[in-house]
């Protein structure tokens, strides 16, 4: 027999003062033992000795007062030496280990659900951290902005033509630096050691100003914005550095050939430098030639700039909305209507990824709110059982604050197990989280448990102690001691209110996750019968670049890429091949402006809006699948030799064409080119990704691109494969490496791979607000039953009077899970109303679907109230088999 | 049927002197406490849990005697009684006290001669 337990349960408070009631339940518990075992070395059957003891330790309980009054004397002058505050902690923690350890279920299950919320929530609020809240590495980055062109009637993040940098470099005085960067190009770097595809940006050497970074090794670019005999230089990254030249300090002046050219390292840029992107290596100088002063139509640069002291992102844009007024008066053709756009460059990196990180975060904390209200509740249940030991506590003396201290250091330990458990369940998963997070977030390989983050979990961890220890806290403050006392096992009128408004509340914020998981599987859903207007199965795509070095003219590159659809065709794993200048899946690389004859354009450049256009090779459009309409396809005959044609997409041809006529118009790019007749309308394809509309299209044989377009080097071929596109790919680069062993592949993955990179946030965003939304459902599920099942212990007696009276069963369990949904409807409405309030904050990742679709709402509320009928059933159940008998026997 | 055991008055006004005689002669736990009482009056003085460990801690409050826990070789930890020095001038005074109302009762009642 556990005496030291047998004595607690009997007198589990004495003095109020916990190592002092330790003390004497120690010191019953050894009498207890020692008097058992005399009284078996008596002879004493055992059970018969153990009840024996047990009387007589039921005894004392009931006759405490003496014992308690002896003792409290005691403490009184002898106990006050012990206080301290600290002392009171202490005891405090040890009495609570020691209440916790008792019901080890239900206190493994509070630390693993808070460990679980806990860890969620300091995972994303660690990306948030790395990806929304930290600058940009550089210094002072407040101060560094972005600057865009505004197209009319389109975009406020067009990138720059050269025209515009040079006009703005000059002439802005917002800025006390500007540069621009290219990138997502690459180059061979041959020489000595392995040929070595690198990931390569191009900077003009104002750019390392406007970031304030120099290079840790060497010197940085020469300076000036135009050409004017500067050496051929680059500079290198500090991973490349050590990787290729282990860290070798003499690779100053080392001459690398990049694509063929010698170039000599200007410098290595300092660890941790990843502009604009970790994968960067080499940085190329970019200048310009006077020439480019009239270039306004190429839109190729990105532009980053420090504003100046005293300037202010409002500032500059005052500064080059005006400029651009200027400079649309100066060149009305290729300017009219043009703006400009400055934006803080942090804001500007994150602003795609930004709804969904505080998407996810809201929905975390929500996740934990609710957590925090479950355990409330069960806390509350508990300490309703324990309303006994609290009244007694204070008949005894002790002060109500200790009694709510005792509380918060329970709920307190609770939280900081969970939170601790949660840290290092997060330290284990970081990776793997990461891992599945989309690519597309900028700065992820940033995220690390930090200062921040830890900072962040220890506040969490405190908010959840106040949050589940408050309701009980509150309600032992309340207690009086008589009603305690004498009808702790009647219902207990204000504490099963908290409770319920409690399991409501949680009910409410679980209806809006259900909510928000419901529109995201629906746009989800959505988005997959989206029809892609061509047929993504067994696609392989590859794409190559062929390097200008080798490869100058258009019909070099033309006779190449002829012989390399052959050979693919000629595969016995391919069934038809083609290429295109289009990244399938990531939008319109390219965008031209263009005249139709004979019909002048309303806009000031005489040119109509710029559209998407696609080198592609012959074979295009049936390889992919796509629609004809009208006319014809792209043929092997449409050579540079031949009549210039095109044919566009079914967007194009609604937009300029409504009539239907616009087979034999004829358009050109601009007044040197060649006018080109469309000879064929092709169905619409959602080449931007499927949540956007079909871009209007114009596709050019690759052949019969003008002389100065040889600049379109690179392809990304679709491969249409017998059976699993992957499977072909070693074939496909022999066939390729068979025409050029030294031709990188780019990018290789199937066409529903390329898609689903697409969505991927969207993926992910539905995929965890649906694992939080059933979390929160598991809780509430838990919530209810809890509450019910205390209620009927709490309601025991008068159920059985009732049923002792005569009523029914079925309706004492009718009227229980009756009682249920009166709070879960209270849960219903006022969740349906918080998600009317917050569901908006979802638009970004919604596809086709009103944040406020009421069917999504009806269909949220379904799982709902089903889980917290469920949860009643069993309690209810167990209510209506009272034995009246057995109930009223036990008062 | 006279029980002296039950009689609480009497056991109130003799307990401590019990108590101080018993730890006087070595340190006690609780439980040895009431054994040896119960057993050296022949189970005519019994104390229960609900009243020895209230009048224990009444003693232990006063200074007379003084608890404490410790082990004795090849014993688990119990709580030991031991009296103080003022505890033994108490009982001192207490012996001579009841010595004297015995032998006073003694005269009055005469005991020895049913």
């Amino acid at each position: 027999m556990d005496w030291r337990a047998r004595v607690s349960e009997a007198l589990p408070a004495i003095t109020g003062e916990f190592r002092r009631d330790a003390d004497i339940q120690a010191e019953l518990a050894d009498h207890c033992a020692a008097r058992e075992a005399d009284l078996r070395e008596q002879g004493v059957d055992p059970r018969e000795a153990e009840r024996l003891v047990l009387r007589e330790l039921h005894e004392t309980a009931r006759r405490r007062a003496a014992l308690q009054r002896e003792a409290r004397a005691m403490h009184s002058t002898t106990g006050a030496l012990h206080r301290s505050w600290l002392g009171d902690a202490w005891q405090d923690g040890r009495y609570a280990i020691r209440v916790l350890r008792r019901t080890p279920g239900a206190t493994t299950a509070a630390i693993l659900t808070l460990a679980l919320t806990i860890g969620a929530a300091t995972a994303i609020f660690s990306v948030v951290q790395a990806v929304l809240l930290r600058p940009l590495p550089y210094p002072d980055a407040g101060r560094l902005v972005r600057v865009w062109e505004v197209r009319p009637r389109d975009t406020d993040h067009n990138p720059v033509s050269a025209g515009n940098v040079l006009a703005w470099s000059e002439q802005a005085q917002s800025f006390s630096a500007m540069g621009t960067a290219q990138f997502g190009f690459h180059a061979a770097l041959t020489g000595d050691g392995t040929p070595q595809k690198v990931d390569a940006a191009a900077i003009t050497p104002s750019t390392l100003d406007v970031l304030q970074v120099r290079p840790a090794l060497g010197h940085s670019f020469a300076p000036g914005l135009m050409v004017a005999g500067q050496p051929a230089e680059v500079l290198i990254s500090d991973a490349l550095w050590r990787e290729r030249f282990g860290a070798d300090r003499g690779v100053v002046g080392k001459v690398l050939h990049l694509d063929g050219d010698a170039i000599a390292v200007a410098g290595v840029m300092p660890r941790g430098f990843a502009f604009p992107s970790a994968d960067v290596d080499v940085w190329f100088p970019r200048r310009f030639v006077p020439e480019d002063r009239d270039s306004w139509r190429s839109h190729n640069y990105q532009v980053f700039a420090r504003l100046a002291p005293g300037a202010t992102v409002a500032s500059a844009q005052t500064e080059m909305t005006g400029l651009a007024a200027r400079l649309a008066r100066d060149h009305p053709t290729d300017m009219a209507g043009w703006g400009v756009n400055v934006v803080p460059a942090h804001a500007d990196a994150v602003r795609h990824v930004r709804p969904l990180l505080l998407v996810l975060l809201g929905v975390v904390i929500v996740v934990l709110i609710i957590a925090c209200a479950n355990l409330a509740t069960l806390q509350l249940a508990r300490a309703s059982r324990r309303g006994v030991e609290m009244a007694v506590r204070i008949a005894v003396g002790a002060g109500r604050a200790r009694l709510v201290r005792q509380l918060l250091t329970e709920s307190l330990i609770v939280a900081a197990a969970g939170g601790v458990l949660g840290a290092l369940l997060l330290a284990v998963s970081l990776p793997a989280i990461l891992a599945a997070a989309p690519a597309d977030i900028p700065f992820l390989e940033t995220v690390r448990l930090d200062g921040a983050v830890l900072s962040f979990a220890v506040v969490v961890t405190i908010v959840c102690a106040v949050l589940v220890g408050l309701a009980p806290a509150m309600q032992a403050w309340r207690a009086r001691v008589q009603p305690s006392l004498a009808s702790a096992r009647t219902a207990g009128g204000a504490p099963a209110r908290t409770r319920q408004v409690l399991v409501a509340a949680q009910l409410a914020l679980t209806l809006v996750l259900l909510v928000g998981a419901l529109l995201l599987v629906r746009s989800f859903w959505k988005l997959q019968q989206v029809d892609y207007g061509f047929d993504p199965d067994q696609l392989l795509t590859v794409s190559i670049d062929l390097p200008p070095a080798r490869y100058r003219e258009n019909a070099a590159q033309v006779r190449f890429y002829d012989a390399l659809l052959e050979r693919l065709r000629a595969l016995p794993a391919v069934r038809a091949a083609a290429g295109t200048t289009a990244f399938p899946g990531e939008g319109a690389d390219m965008t031209f402006s263009f005249a139709i004859a004979g019909r002048p354009s309303s806009n000031p450049s005489g040119r109509e809006d710029p559209v998407a256009l696609q080198g592609v090779t012959p074979g295009y459009f049936s390889t992919l699948g796509i629609r004809l309409l009208e006319g014809r396809a792209i043929e092997l005959t449409d050579t540079a030799d031949t009549l210039p044609v095109l044919v566009i997409n079914e967007a194009l041809a609604r937009k300029h064409w409504p009539a239907g006529d616009a087979l034999g118009a004829r358009i050109r790019f601009n007044a040197e080119d060649h006018w080109r007749r469309i000879v064929g309308v092709v169905a619409d394809t959602h080449d931007d990704g499927l949540d956007l509309p079909p871009p209007p299209t114009i596709y050019l044989p690759l052949a019969q691109r003008a002389a100065n377009w040889n600049w379109m080097t690179w392809q990304t071929l679709v491969v249409r494969t017998t059976s699993d596109p992957m499977t072909a790919l070693p074939s496909v680069r022999a066939a390729i490496w068979s025409l050029d062993r030294d031709l990188p592949l780019l990018e290789a993955r199937t066409m529903t791979a390329a898609f689903a990179e697409n969505d991927a946030q969207r993926r992910f965003a539905t995929a965890l607000v649906g694992a939080f939304a059933v979390l929160a459902l598991a809780l509430g599920m838990v919530g209810v039953f809890g509450v019910l099942s205390c209620a009927m212990s709490e309601r025991r007696r008068e159920i059985g009077v009732r049923l002792a009276l005569g009523a029914q069963p079925a309706r004492v369990a009718a009227a229980m899970i009756r009682s249920t949904l009166v709070f879960a409807a209270g849960g219903v409405v006022a969740g349906l109303a918080a998600a009317v309030a917050v569901t908006r904050f979802l638009s970004a990742l919604l596809f086709q679907i009103d944040p406020i679709d009421p069917v999504t709402f009806a269909l949220a509320t379904i799982p709902l109230v089903a889980v917290a009928v469920l949860a009643a059933w069993v309690p209810a159940r167990r209510a209506a088999r009272l034995n009246p008998l057995t109930v009223l026997r036990e008062s | 049927m006279f029980r002296p055991s039950t009689d609480t008055d009497l056991k109130r006004s003799s307990a401590t002197v019990l108590v101080l005689a018993l730890v006087a002669e070595s340190p006690r736990h609780g439980y040895e406490i009431g054994k040896l009482i119960e057993s050296r009056s022949g189970g005519a003085i019994t104390f229960n849990m609900a009243s020895l460990y209230p009048l224990l801690y009444r003693i232990e409050r006063r200074g007379w005697i003084s608890g404490d826990w410790r082990e004795r070789a090849g014993e688990r930890r119990r709580r030991f009684y031991r009296i103080t020095p003022e505890g033994r001038k108490v009982l001192a005074a207490q012996r001579g006290l009841w010595r004297g109302f015995v032998r006073a009762l003694d005269q009055v009642v005469r005991f020895e001669e049913h």
